[in-house]
Formats: structure tokens, sequence, C-alpha cells
């Protein structure tokens, strides 16, 4: 297990210095945060999480069938394959997370605000107003969450993907950006307008789900693991049935 | 001493039938040439074996413990096919560095030895290789290994002759120093059956002959000479192929040579190939 571990992590950290490089670039030129804000602190969004977000989606879409292939190459079995994978999942997200909260206190730090210098996707989703320790730990747990969740949907596509047929594989490529970016949307706006009372349920559903009614990340971050886990036993079932030709 | 058996099994896809009910076994330290036609399900025996297709029924079994799903046993072997499971953007080095790391057998510096025997560009990428350094790539690493059983799939696919000659050599010279069961899927039977002791022969999904090389090339002989006089002796007995050639005419003959036979006619040995294509003819 130690050595699929050692292979997958050398596949991921390549990634991970990019970021840093990256951001450590923009710092110094003097734009290291994507900032969006109309003058007020609170609006401050930090862009170093969503990258973290994206970043671990990718890497895990892009990389878990090649992983697979290379270890059942290499004799490992399709259970330890998924195993390893999701240990560097964990490692990957508690990482960026570290890398995101970092960020999130030098961009606080740089920019001068008053009063609260950690100005989180967390405090600015929760409106929460504690002390940095707290903001920090519930910061790191919250984008955990949301790392673990990106990273499992990846893993999930990237299983799909792989035991699919041909045009299965046609219908997933082109069916999940059709389904996230024209579909939903779409089913939205017309729910919105057609059964306004309905969506309104829906919206105060999601938003006690999420733990912002309550203002409490941690219940926000326990329904996203539900999310991970659920793409989680997807992937497993997928995982274990897949034949490598 | 080990032995590799597969009982029962049955592959389909879709509506084809790639194994059906295919009983065998694989000794330990044997050189075998798994023989069958495009299609005939060789592919699918060998992913099979090595875990990456599950059968639809039967058993494989290493010592008597299923091999699906079991890494200890899945140690013990070690399958190049043709397609390639290593990541496209690895180098070769990485490659051999990676495979040496989860295999403790693996010989590292012998790799090296035979890389640089072979000519192999250590520090390209293995997707950027062409077809015939990708098989010297993947036969490097079979010969490396050291696992009791390696199963090569067409091994010398794209080699030139002088890489092919080289690959043989290394192969029974690595037999002959730590001995091993080779398991050889190829079409080049001609080239191969200088090396192999066992044949096995499979045809549309089912095992149709599994003996030794000596034993099958024994059931039958060649008997060439003037076309007249060849036509003349294989009169009433089994013939499973002919050549012609001008005036003269070879036949392959199944069956015990006669005691006395006619002067003017040479004999020899049944060819492999020419039996294979008798025995696969549709």
């Amino acid at each position: 297990m130690k050595k699929l571990l050692n292979y997958q992590l050398s596949t991921v950290w390549p990634s991970f210095l990019a970021i840093i490089a990256c951001y450590t670039v923009l710092f110094i030129l003097g734009g290291f945060t994507l900032v969006v804000s109309n003058g007020s602190s609170e609006m401050q969004v930090n862009g170093m999480e969503t990258t973290a977000v994206i970043v671990c989606f990718s890497v895990f879409v892009a990389g878990y069938g090649e992983n697979m292939r290379f270890a059942i190459q290499s004799g490992s079995t399709r259970i330890k394959i998924f195993q390893v994978s999701l240990i560097n999942l964990i490692i990957c997200s508690a990482c960026l997370s570290v890398i995101a909260q970092i960020a999130i206190l030098i961009n606080g730090i740089i920019s001068g605000q008053e009063g609260n210098i950690f100005l989180s996707l967390t405090s600015m989703l929760y409106q929460t107003d504690q002390g940095l320790t707290v903001a920090i730990c519930e910061s790191f747990v919250f984008i955990f969450a949301v790392l673990m969740a990106a990273g499992m949907a990846g893993i999930f596509l990237a299983a799909a993907f792989a035991g699919l047929g041909k045009y299965g594989r046609v219908l997933l490529a082109a069916g999940v950006p059709f389904f996230g970016f024209v579909l939903f949307p779409v089913i939205i706006t017309v729910l919105l307008v057609k059964a306004p009372i309905f969506m309104q349920k829906v919206f105060e559903l999601l938003t006690k789900i999420m733990g912002f009614e309550s203002g409490n990340p941690y219940i926000g971050s326990l329904a996203v693991m539900i999310v991970a886990a659920v793409f989680g036993i997807l992937a497993y079932l997928i995982n274990r049935k897949m034949e490598i030709k | 001493m080990s032995s590799l058996r597969i009982e029962g099994v049955s592959k389909s896809y879709g509506s084809t039938r790639a194994l059906n009910d295919v009983n065998l076994t694989f000794e330990a330290n044997k050189i075998y040439g798994l023989l069958g036609r495009n299609g005939a399900g060789k592919t699918t025996l060998l992913n099979i074996i090595n875990n990456r297709v599950f059968a639809d029924g039967g058993r494989v079994s290493f010592d008597d413990e299923d091999v699906r799903e079991n890494e200890r046993i899945q140690s013990k072997f070690y399958f190049v096919g043709e397609k390639m499971l290593f990541p496209d953007s690895m180098k070769v080095n990485k490659a051999i560095k990676w495979t040496a790391e989860f295999y403790s057998s693996f010989d590292k510096d012998y790799a090296f030895k035979l890389a640089d025997l072979f000519e192999l560009p250590l520090k390209k990428k293995i997707n950027s290789l062409s077809t015939g350094y990708k098989s010297i790539f993947k036969n490097i690493l079979a010969l490396s290994v050291n696992t009791p059983f390696v199963f090569l799939d067409e091994p010398v696919l794209g080699l030139d002759a002088n890489h092919r000659e080289l690959f043989y050599k290394m192969l029974i010279q690595k037999y002959s120093d730590n001995p091993a069961a080779f398991i050889i899927s190829t079409h080049l039977i001609e080239e191969v059956a200088n090396i192999i002791e066992d044949v096995v022969i499979i045809k549309k999904g089912e095992i149709i002959k599994k003996e030794s090389k000596e034993h099958l090339l024994s059931q039958g002989y060649s008997v060439s000479g003037v076309a007249a006089k060849v036509d003349a002796y294989i009169k009433g007995k089994s013939v499973i192929g002919i050549d012609t050639l001008g005036g003269l005419k070879s036949a392959y003959v199944m069956g015990k040579r006669e005691a006395d036979p006619d002067p003017e006619l040479d004999f020899s040995a049944l060819d492999l190939q020419k039996l294979f294509i008798e025995l696969t003819n549709s």
C-alpha cells in the first residue's frame, strides 16, 4: 500500500507545486489575490479556495484512470487502488486546505483589512464573526469537506468514464457539461417562474442542510461530506467491476 | 511445484463468445507458446489470468488460490500486453524505477543493461517510442522482473530481425539462468518454434491442443520430392497440407512414417506452423 501511495502522491505533488508557484508569482506581482470588492471588506473573496477546489477535481478526474491502469500493471487490486486513492485524496485535501488558509491569512494581512484579517469563503457564506483560531478551524473543515467532495466527484467521473463503452463515454463527456451549464440553469429558471413556492421550499431546505440558516459551517461541512461519501460509494461500485483492457 | 490452473473459464463480449469453457494448466519453469488466430481468445485468456478482465464463469487459481483480485498471487505474475498500461507521459527510466518499486525481485541493473543492449532511449517518454521500441521496453521489463510467471503478448510486434533475434537470445539466456514460466502469445510461430517447450493452441475460444512440442510434432512428418512420387506416396494417408513449387511437392502427413519409404523422397519433421494452420483452419 505504501508503494502505491508513494506513486500516487508523486503524480499529484507537481500540481501542488504549480499552485504554490503561481500564487507566489502573483504575490510578487502584487496581484496575488483575486479580489472582488465593492469597497466593503465583507465582500472580499480569496481566489485560492476556488483554485484549490478546481485543482483537486482536475487532478483526480485526470489522474485516476491512469493511476488505475498503472497499478493493475504492477499487480495491485482494484480495492487497494481505491483505498489508496481515498488516502491520497484525504492527504491532498488536507494539504490544499492548509495552503488555502495560509493564502487567506496572507491576503488579509497584505490587503490591510480593518478588524477581521481572515476573510474566507466560510466567513462570507456563514457570516460568522469569531476569533481568528475558530475562523481558521471552520474554514479548514469546510474547505476540506468541499475538496473531498470535488476529488470524489473527479474519481467517480473518471471511474464512470473508464467503465463505460464508446457511446457511454461520449454521453458522459458531453452530458456532464450540458447538464451543468445548460440544462440545470434552465430547469432552475423555469421552476423559479413556474413554481416559485416549490423553489422557495427547496432553497429553504438547502439553506437548512448547508447550515446557512443557523450560521453553522460544520453542518454544511457534514452535508458536503455526505455528498462526497455518495460519490465515493458510486465510484467504488464502478471500480470493483472495472475491466482494464 | 506451483501451477496455474484454468478451470471452465468462459467470457463473452456482447454476443461474441471470446472463451468457452477453457480448461488448462500452466506449470512452473516452462516456456509455452500460446498460439491462435486473430480473435481466438489469447489476449482475453491472458487478461483474465492477470486480473484485468473478469471471467463470466469458471475459476483461475494458482496453488489452489483464486487469482482474481488477489495481490499476493498477482505479484507472482507479470504481464506485458499489447496495450500499454503505463502513463503516457512517463519516461522509460521512471517506468523501470517504479516497476522495481512494485516488484522486489526486479533486477534494475539487468534492465538497464538490456536497455543499453537494445539501444532503448531511457530519457524518452514511453508514448513517444516507436512501436518496435515500445515492444523492446515491455520485453525488458518482462525479462528483468523475475516473477515465477511471465506472460508476453505479441512480444516481437514491430521489432526488426536483429532485435527479434536478440530478444530470443536474451529470453533463452534468462530462462537458463533464472527459470520461470514464460507464456508467449504470438503469430510468428516459426520464430518461437525452437524456443517453446509446450504448445497451447486456441481456436474460437476453445483449447484444441495442449501438448509438448515434441509430442505434437511427432504425430506427423513432412515428405518432399518430385510431385508424382509424393502424390503416389501420400495416397490414402492423412495429409494436412501441400506446398507445390514447379515440379516439386512437399506434403505434411499425420501418422507414423513407413519403415521402408521411397529412397527418392526426403523426409523431415513436421513444421509447427503448418500443423497450426491446418488445425486452426475453419
